[in-house]
Parts: C-alpha cells; structure tokens; sequence
C-alpha cells in the first residue's frame, strides 16, 4: 500500500481489533471538525480506566441541573476483552475530568461538526464549522474576580425565550465557576444575551459568557447540542 | 345844652368823622374812593376790585401761570351772613378773573360801632358761584386765617372765606381757589389670572383692599405731592413680584417721582400699580451616561458662577420677567461633549456651539434647561478577515476591517500584524466615508496585508494564527486599541488506499471480489473517485461508509469501501496484478489540493484448476445473518464457528413521539420487548431475518425515565443476551437557568 502521508490509521486499527486484547483507540471526535456526542443510557460508574476493576470518577446521569438530559461528549473508543468502552468527558467541578463507560452505557452517538472558541484575551467568541468560521461576535467575559474558567467544555443545553438578563437564548456549558461553588445549580457557566449590550465588549459578569442578542440568536441557528467549546 | 357844650359836641364829632375818613382807618391795600365817607344815601359808594383766580397747586397764593377764574360772583356782603341778599352788590368774574364790585353802600356792620347814618359801614366781600349757591367742588384757598385782612371761616355754607370787613373802597382783593384733585389706582398683576392680592393705598391709606388684577380705588386729595403705594395682603409676598407704577393725568404732563404723584387742582389722576410675578429659572445637569457622584461641571451666567454634577439642578428664584433673554453658559469639560441642551419653553433656546442657553422669562414662568454631556468613550474595533485553510505556497490575503465603536471620531488610525507586514498604511478601500481624515460612526476602513504560506519547517504554526492590532486617537489625543485574531488552518490533504483480493489463488473462470478501503490521514476532507483497471466493467461498487458519517466527504476518522470483480480469463497474466488509484481533492482543490494513492495486490492463478470452486468468503464486515460464513484456503473449506450478535438501537435523550426500538445482529431466533418491565412485544426471527422491529408509545407513560429491554435468543452456541435502551418522556417546558450570569 502506497500512502502520501502519515496516516493516522485509528479507524482500521479499530476493525482490526482482537477481542481477547485491548486494541489501539479509535479517535471519535477530534472537538474541532468532527465531535460526537450520546445520551445516557444506563446510570453507569465512569471508570478512570476502561476496566471494571478501575476506580470510578463519576457517575452518568439522566439530566442536568436545570433539567434537559444530560450531554457527553465520547472523545475515544477502545476494544478491551471483547468489550468496547468509550472515553468520555464528564461535566462537574472540577472542570476537565474524563472517563471511561462501556459502550452500552451511552445512547446512540450523534456526530456534529461545529465548534466554538472563547478568546478571554479578545473578548471575542468565533464558532466554525467544518472548521471554517461561520460566526464571530464580541462578547462579555468572568470579572477578575469570578473569571471564567478555561478549558475544554461543551453545550449541554439550549434554552430559550427568558428575556431579562439572559437575552432570548442561553447555552449552557459543562464549564462550571470556579469561584462560585454555593451557586444556586452548582455555578453552571452559560452563554446567554443581555440586558446590558454596552457591557459588551467587557469582562462585566459572574463568569458567563455575555453575547449581544443579535449575535446569540444567529449563534442559536448554528451551534446545536454537544458542540465543543474552547475556552482559552 | 350851653353854647359851649354844643361847641365842643360839635368838634367831636367832626374828629370822629375825620379819623374814620383818614386813610389809616381803612382796611387793606384799597383805596378809599367812596367819595368821603359812605353814607347811607347819596355819594357814588365804595369801590372793591380784585381777580378770582385758580390756585392751581392749592398753596394759597397765586403763582406764575395759574389762571384767573371765570363763573364766580364777588359780593358785598353786607351783613356777613355768608349769604348774598338783595342790595349786595357784586360782580361776576370775567374771563381773567377779574371783578370789579362799585356802589357798594353798607347798610349794616358787625364793626365795633354802632349803625348810625353818620358812621361808616363795614362790608365783607363774599364769592361763590356765578351760577348760584354751592362750591362745585371748589375750595377757597385765598384768602385764608393767615391772610391779612382776610378771613377763611365765615358765615354761611357756601365759600367761607372771604376779605373784611371792609369799610372803603378796596382792590387788589383776589380770591383763590382750586378744586380736589380725584387720585384712583387700579391693580395689575401679570398675568391676569395671578393669585396675589394687595391693599392699594394713597399717602398710607387704603383705597382699596386686597385688590386683584383689576381693582382698584379712589380718593379726592387737595393737589400736591401724594403717596400712592401697595402692600400684600393675603398671604402674598411683594418679593415675588416685580411692581411698577405708571400715573396718568387728565389736566396734562406732571412729573412723578416714584410712587409720587402731584395732581393740581381738579386733576384726575389714574396710577396703575402693576406687579409682575417673577419667573423662575432651574438649571439641569445630566451626562449621558448616567455618572451619579461623578465629576461637576462649571456654568457662568446671569445668576453667578456655580457647578453642578450629574443629576443637580440649580434653581434661580425671584427672575424678572423680560424679553431680552438671560444667558447660561456651561464651561468645557474634558472628556465629555456636550450633546443636548434644551429648554422646556418655546421662547428659550440653547446654542450647543456656544454651549450657552438664552432663558427668556415671562411671568410667573419656570423655565428649565437642561444639559447633556456625552461622556466620550473612544473605542475601536477591527475585524480581520481571510482564507480559513490554505495549502503551502498559496499565498493568503488579509483584510483588516476598522470601524469606531465608541462615540467619537478618531484619527491617526494605523494598522498591525504580527505576522503579516506591512499593512497598508492608508486604507484600501472605505465604506460610508465622508471624505475627512476621521474614522467616524458609520465609516468602515479596510487596510490590507498580504503573506506567502510558509513552507514546512521547524516551528511552523498551524493553524496559522494573526493578531492585528487597530489603534486611533480620540479628540482629546487618547489612544484606543483593538485586536482581532484570525486563524488559517493549513491543510494537509492526504489519501490511503488498501486493495484486499477476497483470495490470494484463483483459477480460470473465478470471480475475484477485490476490496478497496480508503482512508483519509490528512487533516481535511476529500471529494474521492476510485478506478481500477482490473475490475470488469459494470462490477465497482460503493462507497459504502463503514466508519464516519454518511455525506459526500472522505474526513480523516472515515473509511470508505469500494468493491469490484474481475473473473480470471485465460489470457490474464499470472500473478493476476492489478493497481487501484484513489484520487482525493479538497474543498480548495487545485493541484495542492489533489492527492492520489495507488495500491496493487495479486493473486495467484493456480494451473492447472483445482476440481472445485471454492465458494468465496462474506465480507468481513458488515456483520451478515447469513449461514456460517467460510473461510478458503488454497482451495479447501474449513467450518468456522459464528457466534450470534444483536445491538438495540433507538433514540436517546428527549422523546415525544412513537418511535422504533430495532434490534439487528444475527443468528437471531426471537427477540422479546418489555418497557420498564412490561412486555410489549415479541418477534420471532424467519428465514434470514436480522432486524426486529417493535414501536413504542411514549404518549401513555408518565415523564421521566423509561426503560425499553430486549431479550435476544440466538439460534445456536450463543447465550442469550438482554439489551437495554433507555430514553426520557419529557415534558415541553422552559426550564430556569440558574448559571452564574
């Protein structure tokens, strides 16, 4: 076989996969161009690695804090012993766990292609699809003292039509405050409009991220369930 | 009587006649034309003669310029009963004033002698009208108690002044009188409808109490200087208005100093005191936006020098009304324009280039201006555009779009990249511009860049990530900045191939299945056509999309399949080679975006034939639920064991509406369906059936979690398995965020 470039090759390696070993993995969602994503379906322990005997870390649950199911974005998959497990990442305080599940504890998965950016620096949010920006919008981040955290996060929920100081929609991430901890529903961050366009751009909020409704209502339009957000 | 004693009789009496003759006896300044003494009969009588004049300023005298009198009878009043009896002579004044009363004769006296025919009799000159008896409102003002020879309070009811008595003839004996000067003073308050009230007075007194817009009084005074003044009355404070008094005469021009009149004799004089309420003047300060406790702001005008922060109001009482208008005038502040000033009247206006106010006060009004100062925020954004992926050697355009975001004009407004030079120093095109040198609301600038991709090396960034940086200056020479990051992602396209004989020996007249999976290592997604010489025309088949999604692109996690057949002739070369071409384009294509990989495989034509055809192998994948699949080895069938396989597919998350629960695998025999524990279901496989199908109603369960179980028996050598797939009735609501905000 004559190959241009370096393949990466985790598709065919997972087809290759014996089932009395545990096989390379199999890259399910990069959180740039592809990402996929799966309800709960069974209230499984997330397992700090893909064995039975390893310590959990967390365990799924049907729904958020604010009620919609839950989101899992299912970074990886593995063959161990005839069992296929997915490495998943897990909402909760503190910000950036991941574990394993087996694959039956996982609904169907869903694949999207959107992503979306957070520039704390710029103050500026750009979402892509596909990798190609189709949306970009100045927005308002965490003051120096509740600031929003960084990392890698996603959308777990879309809620829409409050008004007031959420604006028409609000997002909510799997980013949770790291200074808010008694919040009330546990410091969840959100993406939401505005009451308060001429704090925008700024750092004027509890550590959500604040988008003039104009933006957040096109933003709405692209940016479905489990789209990956980059905070950084 | 002795000759002697009539002698000396007779010498008394003619000393007595001479004195009473002498002029030294008479009384005034007249002169004794009576032809020797009166007498009761005979002789032409005394002669009195004076003028009747109008005392115009009623001081008892006659000054220059005041007129004799026409239309008053002088009369001997003989018996000084102050009334004119038959036998009095008189004289009616002429056109000067002049009378002249001859025969006057006596016939009685209240002298100190007795009424004999042989002494003199004393007269009294009396005046009234010409008319008839009464004043006509005129009063005797000469002669007066001081007059000599005059007298101011006789007999009778008419004129009681008067000259006497008078027992010759007598002239210059003027009379003197003037009439009540009539003094009525009307209120005025502007405006009409005003509420105060005032007690209206002439020299301290009160003509007319808590007179209104329109009241007034009056009162007759004898001529001369007189007061009219007002004071409040009812709760009314005379500080609150602005009063002036203008008096009128019906007789002629007087002069009046203020608050004094000074009718003459007769005079109507009408004084209106009018009294205009003062306005009031209230300054507003505001900024925009709202700063409460923040800086004050300095204003100069007709009330003095004061400031005022946001949200402070100065209040001028006691402002008299006027048309020429009063001024004020805000001072510049650093930072702030002043945007808006107004006023709440029709008359008054404000000049933002002067950034002064003209307040035109009427009565009674208040008047309010207010002030708006913009706070100047500068502010600045730039939007920097370009290519999202290109390939190396492209070379990539940027364009950096600058527009003012705050609410002043900035100028000096320049351009950077930290990975692209130079920016062009002026902009390349404009949007909206008016034609200045300012970057103003409303106007966009764009600048451009352009860079070569770099080549591969060592420390190459990808993706390739620019921050410009726009600065400007306001007005005021503060700069402002603003950055944008754009990010090029530099694609790698790259495209595998690996072609897979279903057998690595084949006889003349065997089919071939050969194999094609493509892959993407690169980084971007391909547009992919597959060709093969070897495969018989008609027999390439596929894609099928065995990993990934299933749209037209070929994305890195994604493995597309190919199949095709060849049946081996005689003629084919032996090995059998053959190589298949993959070729790939990107979404930029072109030759950097067009990739190709090639794969050959070969298989052996085994000569002479062996007795039988093997039959070919299933593919490996996807799973078949056909009978044990086989697997060739040169040519002999070896028996592999299949276990049996089922995955429950359905929907997760929110459901609202019936849906499929399908279980597929194979060697499936029967699947049984319970939802949270309840049977719904069962399907018994038939021939070669490997998907069941059962519909669940989600309508008549109760929200929240619910639980659908399939129970798979397989046909053989596979245990049963129990399949489990959970999903949630929800109820349409709009749930409360509770994030951090």
């Amino acid at each position: 076989m004559r190959v241009w470039l370096p393949a990466i090759a985790l598709v065919a390696t997972a087809l290759a996969a014996a089932p009395s070993a545990a096989s390379a993995d199999v890259r399910l969602s990069t959180e740039r161009s592809v990402t996929r994503w799966a309800h709960a379906n069974l209230l499984s322990k997330v397992r700090k690695h893909p064995t039975r005997r390893s310590p959990s870390v967390a365990r799924l649950r049907w729904r958020t804090e604010d009620g919609p199911p839950e989101v899992y974005v299912v970074l990886r998959s593995r063959r161990v012993r005839g069992a296929t497990w997915m490495k998943i990442r897990v909402p909760g305080r503190p910000n950036g766990r991941t574990g394993w599940v087996r694959r039956d504890a996982l609904g169907g998965l869903h694949k999207i292609h959107t992503a979306l950016t957070i520039d704390r620096l710029t103050l500026r949010a750009t979402l892509t699809r596909r990798g190609r920006v189709v949306w970009s919008s100045r927005v308002g981040v965490g003051a120096p003292g509740t600031p929003t955290p960084a990392g890698r996060f996603w959308i777990r929920e879309r809620l829409r039509g409050f008004g007031g100081s959420y604006g028409p929609w609000a997002f909510g991430t799997s980013a949770y405050s790291d200074q808010l901890t008694g919040w009330p529903g546990g410091g969840v961050i959100g993406i939401h409009g505005t009451d308060q366009p001429g704090l925008i751009p700024g750092r004027p909020s509890h550590g959500c991220v604040r988008v003039p409704n104009g933006a957040i209502v096109r933003l709405a339009r692209l940016m479905p369930i489990g789209t990956p957000v980059r905070i950084r | 009587m002795t000759r002697s004693s009539r002698l000396m009789a007779t010498m008394l009496a003619a000393l007595f006649a001479a004195v009473l003759a002498s002029p030294a006896y008479a009384t005034g300044s007249g002169s004794t034309t009576c032809g020797g003494h009166a007498r009761t009969s005979g002789g032409s009588g005394c002669k009195a003669e004076g003028t009747k004049f109008h005392d115009l300023d009623a001081d008892g005298k006659r000054d220059s310029g005041e007129p004799g009198l026409a239309g008053f009878r002088i009369w001997a009043d003989y018996d000084n009963d102050g009334v004119r009896d038959s036998g009095e002579p008189y004289d009616d004044t002429d056109a000067s004033g002049r009378y002249s009363i001859t025969g006057i004769r006596p016939t009685s006296s209240s002298g100190a002698r007795s009424s004999t025919t042989t002494t003199a009799k004393k007269y009294r000159l009396r005046e009234q009208r010409s008319s008839g008896s009464g004043t006509d409102d005129w009063t005797c003002s000469y002669p007066n108690a001081s007059t000599s020879g005059g007298f101011a309070n006789g007999a009778g009811s008419g004129f009681r002044c008067g000259w006497g008595p008078i027992d010759s003839t007598a002239s210059g004996k003027d009379f003197g009188n003037y009439r009540k000067a009539k003094i009525t003073v009307i209120k005025k308050l502007v405006p009409a409808s005003d509420a105060g009230r005032f007690d209206l007075k002439v020299d301290g007194a009160t003509v007319k109490a808590a007179a209104g817009d329109g009241g007034s009084g009056s009162v007759f005074v004898k001529p001369g200087a007189h007061q009219v003044t007002e004071t409040a009355a009812g709760g009314t404070s005379l500080a609150d208005y602005e009063a002036s008094t203008d008096c009128k005469t019906t007789i002629g021009p007087r002069t009046y100093g203020p608050d004094w009149v000074h009718p003459g004799s007769g005079d109507n004089v009408v004084c209106t005191i009018t009294n205009v309420r003062h306005g009031k003047v209230e300054i507003v300060k505001q900024t925009d936006p709202h700063e409460n406790g923040g800086a004050a702001f300095a204003f100069t005008g007709f009330a003095g020098a004061f400031s005022l922060a946001h949200g402070a109001m100065k209040t001028i009482t006691h402002v008299i009304p006027r048309t020429t208008p009063y001024t004020v005038t805000e001072s510049p502040a650093a930072g702030y324009r002043l945007s808006a000033l107004t006023c709440n009247d029709s008359d008054s206006t404000g000049a933002l280039g002067t950034r002064t106010a003209s307040i035109r006060v009427a009565a009674g009004e208040t008047v309010r201006c207010t002030f708006v100062n913009t706070k100047l925020v500068p502010a600045i954004e730039v939007v920097k555009a370009g290519p999202t992926r290109v390939h190396h050697g492209d070379t990539m355009e940027f364009s950096f779009a600058v527009r003012s975001t705050g609410n002043t004009p900035l100028h000096a407004v320049t351009v950077t990249d930290d990975r692209c030079a130079p920016v062009s120093a002026q902009p390349v095109s404009k949007t909206g511009d008016d034609g200045d040198a300012l970057l103003e609301d409303g106007e966009v600038w764009i600048y451009s860049c352009s860079k070569p991709v770099p080549s591969h090396a060592a420390g190459e960034s990808d993706p390739l990530c620019n921050v410009a940086t726009a600065t400007g200056q306001d007005e005021q020479d503060r700069s402002v900045s603003d950055t944008d990051q754009h990010c090029t992602d530099i694609i790698h396209p790259a495209i595998a191939l690996a072609k897979t004989p279903d057998r690595e020996t084949a006889h003349v007249g065997d089919t071939i299945t050969y194999r094609f999976d493509v892959t993407n290592p690169g980084d971007t997604g391909l547009t992919v056509t597959l060709s093969d010489p070897r495969c018989d025309a008609g027999t390439l088949a596929g894609p099928q999309k065995v990993a990934g999604d299933q749209d037209d692109l070929l994305e890195p996690d994604e493995q597309w399949r190919y199949t095709c057949t060849h049946v081996v002739t005689a003629q084919d070369p032996d090995p059998l080679p053959n190589t298949a071409r993959a070729t790939g384009v990107d979404e930029i294509g072109g030759p950097s975006g067009t990739v190709e990989a090639e794969d050959s495989a070969s298989v052996d034509i085994l000569q002479p034939d062996p007795p039988a055809d093997p039959p070919a192998d299933p593919p490996a994948d996807p799973p078949a639920a056909s009978p044990a699949p086989q697997q060739q080895v040169l040519g002999a069938t070896v028996q592999r064991q299949v276990r049996g396989s089922a995955r429950l597919r359905g929907p997760s998350g929110c459901v609202y509406r019936p849906f499929n629960a399908v279980v597929s695998g194979r060697l499936i025999r029967r699947v049984t369906y319970f939802v949270d524990g309840r049977r719904v279901a069962r399907r018994t496989a038939r021939s070669g059936q490997t998907r069941f199908t059962a519909r669940i109603r989600p309508g008549a369960l109760r929200p929240g979690v619910h639980r659908v179980t399939a129970r798979v028996v397989f046909r053989a050598g596979t245990r049963p398995r129990t399949l489990v797939l959970s999903f949630q009735r929800c109820v349409p609501q709009d749930p409360s965020p509770r994030f951090t905000g």
